[in-house]
Formats: structure tokens, C-alpha cells, sequence
């Protein structure tokens, strides 16, 4: 009966979890190095420019406020950034108008992917501390 | 048996069009390094300002500082340096890229802005080039002595420019592709904004050929191509009017050996349609033809039914932003954004 109960608890545990995606890596060095990449890419994204003939601008001020790119944080255990962004109905950034979100990426040390976390800003998931390793 | 035969008859009394707009809507537009949806939503914005894609997930991506392949997973695997400005075209195999960068010229002590026309490999290797400047001396034609806008001062510090080289294709199979004709297969076409239509060899050292189309006030033109008829056909900015008070755009078709305009398109009344500067041409098939111009939107126009097909208004106004189109293109991107993994 005790075994019954704690299986429940441990569903319901889990059915809390955010869902996230694994994005493969055989290292904490590869794991490193995609984190980085998507951070450059997301950074090469909103690249500021202007048309050359009548300066229109790429993106709006407002736009890239509404975007903003996190800084990759490291300790001894995890590799972890944190984004805000808008992202289109198919979960892409590169947009001003749509869901504004968090995207998270985490590498938890030992595990054999990188964890890409997509949580609305409205989400009553949306906690801090609750994408986390542990 | 009847209703079989009223079947076939219904079926074959069907214009071919539904398939052909079947074959369009599986189309992508490409504005810049945007992809939208034929319906002018933006599906992917890339980084670059230019941009051709591959069906295995990867791309180049050009701007005013660099030109880089990256693969599937936005992994850059090479760069070259430089000023790449107005658009980026792959060659007939698809496996060279034509491109523009800016260079400089000293001129009384002052530097100006010049074209050069690049061709590069695939692995980011530059396998030929020209000047601006070294066309026009070969071709003597007077450097012409614009003002640069401010962001182009900015950009490529300098204050004028001598040229404005603003398209580049490699000529394809065509109908006049003979003996002693200029439009070979594996020649370049280039274009110059007043300076004419240059005819390059494929080593671009040599002018095959060269005409500026009295068709157009000044050669105000874009994005020249040859059609496998063997014409040309263009965006004509500024089409030639005797009064010119109302001045107006066309895409033109024009046969080089009977040296005439064989198809046309305006607006009517004509001034309805006009774009000053830039401009962007496809053919999509033996039918319909896409064009963008500047301020208002991208167009595919029918020939034979003399009618719109499509207006796509999202290539224009993006992220609550008007935009000002430079390069506007067709292509089926479903397998690129199927492995591009970012």
C-alpha cells in the first residue's frame, strides 16, 4: 500500500515537471558549445541594421526590448542561459509579435543532453527556480 | 459509361490552373533573410541581410560585414569579409555564388565606393572577380559621382560612389544560346544602374557584350536575367515617356537581336506602379512572373490570363515595421526549414 502511495506522489511529481526538449550532446563540452551557439544565434538574429538607401531600421526598438538575449551562466554542475523572447506559434524566435516566452537551455552535469525549456511568460509554470537540475 | 465520359469532360474542362496554384502555394517567398509563407506571413527570420538556402539545412548569409555558410545546426563554416550589398544568386550547377561586395577607388585624393563582382565556391574560396572600375575603363564609360546616404558613408567610409552594380546571373540554356551569340550558357549577365548590361565572360575578365536599354530613362533597371527564350527581362524603374511627368515602372521583356520590348507589364493607368529604385524579378514558369518593388509589395502577375495571380503584402510591412524591399524571390524551402535544427 506505502509502495502504491509513494508511485502516486512520484507521478504526481513528475506530471509538474515542465516538459523540455533533449538536444543531444556526448559532453559537457559539446553541451557548452551548443549552448553557445544558440546564443550567437540568437544574438545574430537581432542584429540591429539599418537599409542602406533610406535607413529603415531591421527592428523596432520595441521589438528588441521585447527579445532579450541572456548571458550563459556556469558552475561546477550546470551550464545554463536564459532568454526572453517572442516566439511564433511553432515555437521560433525571430519575431515581434506573438507569445512572449522564456526559453531556457540547461545542461545538468552527466546527462547526455541539453535540456531547451519553452514556457509562455504567462504560464503559471513560469516560477522561478523551477527549471532547475534538481 | 456516360457518367464516366461526364467525368472526363467536367475533369478536362478544369483550367490547369488549380494545379498551378497547388504548385505556388507549396512555394516560400524569400525577402532578405525572412521566409514567409505565400500568404505574406513570416515563418523563419534568419540572421543576414541576404540570404540563400539549401535543402540540407544550410545557408549563407550575407550583410554589410561578411558573407558565412553555416551548416543545419548555425555552425559557421566559413567566412569572407566585405561590404555584400543588393543580392546573393547561385550559379546554373548551384554550386558557385555570385555576389557583390564594395570596394574603393582613390580619386583626387578622395576614397570612392566601387562594385566588385564576385564569383565563390561553395567551400567560401573566391574563384573570380572584377571591378566596377576596371568595366567601365575597358568599356569607356565616365564614372558617375553619387552621394552615398548617410549609412552607406558609414558603412564602406566613403562619400560617392562611381557605380551601382545591382544584379548578377549566370546566362542559363536559352533559344539563343548559338555560335558567336553573347548569351552563351555560363556567361554572366551583370547590370549596372545607368552604366548598362554587361555580358561577362565566365571568368569575368572579358565584356562579351554590352548595351544600355533605351528603354529606360538613364538604364534605371534591376535585376536583368536572361529567359530560356533567349530575351532578357527586367524591372525597368524608370520606363522611357516622352513627357516625363508621369513617370512609371514596367517589367519588360526584351529580344536583343530584334532590339525590342516583346512583353511588357504596367499598371494602369501607368503611374500607379512605379518604384524609383530597386526591384526584384522571377520567372516562376512559363506563365507567371513574381516581382517586388520598393515600398508596396511582391506581385505574381499570369501573361497569358493578363491578370494578378497573387499580392503579397507581408514582404513590405514586418514586425509592425514598413519594409524597404531590395531582393524578393520564390523557392520551395519545406526541405531546408525541415533540417534547419535552430
Amino acid at each position: 500500500m506505502k509502495l502504491v502511495a509513494l508511485f502516486f506522489v512520484i507521478a504526481l511529481a513528475g506530471c509538474s515537471n515542465l516538459e523540455y526538449r533533449e538536444i543531444p550532446v556526448t559532453s559537457k563540452e559539446q553541451a557548452r558549445m551548443v549552448i553557445n551557439n544558440e546564443v550567437t544565434f540568437l544574438q545574430d538574429t537581432f542584429i540591429q541594421s539599418r537599409e542602406p538607401y533610406y535607413g529603415g531600421l531591421r527592428w523596432s526598438p520595441e521589438c528588441l526590448a521585447d527579445n532579450t538575449i541572456g548571458k550563459v551562466i556556469e558552475d561546477e554542475k550546470t551550464i545554463r542561459v536564459q532568454s526572453r523572447l517572442i516566439l511564433n506559434s511553432n515555437g521560433d524566435p525571430g519575431f515581434c509579435a506573438g507569445e512572449k516566452s522564456i526559453l531556457v537551455l540547461l545542461y545538468c552535469d552527466g546527462e547526455k543532453f541539453v535540456r531547451e525549456y519553452k514556457v509562455a511568460s504567462s504560464s503559471k509554470k513560469n516560477k522561478p527556480g523551477i527549471i532547475s537540475c534538481d | 459509361m456516360r457518367l464516366i465520359y461526364l467525368f472526363f469532360a467536367i475533369l478536362s474542362s478544369m483550367p490547369a490552373y488549380s494545379l498551378t496554384q497547388n504548385k505556388l502555394q507549396a512555394l516560400n517567398i524569400i525577402q532578405d533573410c525572412n521566409i514567409l509563407n505565400m500568404n505574406g506571413d513570416v515563418v523563419r527570420s534568419l540572421p543576414g541581410k541576404m540570404c540563400l538556402f539549401f535543402e540540407d539545412g544550410k545557408f549563407i548569409s550575407a550583410n554589410e560585414k561578411r558573407m558565412r555558410l553555416y551548416d543545419k545546426n548555425y555552425t559557421a563554416l566559413w567566412t569572407i569579409e566585405g561590404h555584400f550589398h543588393h543580392q546573393l544568386a547561385l550559379s546554373n550547377d548551384k554550386k558557385r555564388i555570385l555576389a557583390f561586395d564594395s570596394g574603393k577607388i582613390d580619386i583626387k585624393g578622395k576614397n570612392k565606393r566601387t562594385d566588385r563582382i564576385l564569383v565563390i565556391s561553395m567551400e567560401g574560396k573566391i574563384l573570380h572577380e572584377q571591378s566596377s572600375d576596371a568595366l567601365l575603363k575597358m568599356q569607356k564609360l565616365p564614372y558617375f559621382d553619387w552621394l552615398n546616404s548617410p549609412w552607406l558613408k558609414q558603412e564602406t567610409n566613403t562619400e560617392r560612389e562611381i557605380s551601382h552594380f545591382n544584379s548578377i546571373y549566370e546566362i542559363p540554356k536559352n533559344a539563343n544560346d548559338l555560335p558567336g551569340s553573347p548569351l552563351r550558357e555560363g556567361n554572366f549577365i551583370v547590370n549596372g544602374l545607368t552604366h548598362g548590361i554587361f555580358v561577362l565572360s565566365p571568368d569575368l575578365k572579358r565584356i562579351v557584350f554590352h548595351k544600355i536599354l533605351n528603354t529606360s530613362v538613364e538604364h534605371f533597371i534591376h535585376d536583368v536575367q536572361v529567359t530560356k527564350r533567349g530575351n532578357i527581362i527586367y524591372f525597368n524603374n524608370i520606363t522611357a515617356e516622352p513627357t516625363q511627368k508621369n513617370l512609371y515602372s514596367t517589367i519588360q521583356e526584351y529580344d536583343l537581336l530584334k532590339q525590342g520590348v516583346v512583353f511588357e507589364f504596367k499598371a494602369s493607368p501607368e503611374a500607379m506602379f512605379f518604384s524609383r529604385y530597386c526591384g526584384a524579378i522571377q520567372e516562376l514558369d512559363d506563365d507567371h512572373i513574381l516581382f517586388s518593388d520598393k515600398f508596396n509589395g511582391t506581385y505574381i502577375y499570369s501573361r497569358n490570363e493578363k491578370k494578378m495571380f497573387s499580392t503579397i503584402r507581408g514582404t513590405h510591412f514586418q514586425n509592425r515595421l514598413p519594409v524597404y524591399n531590395q531582393s524578393t524571390k520564390a523557392q520551395d524551402l519545406s526541405l531546408f526549414l525541415k533540417n534547419f535544427k535552430r
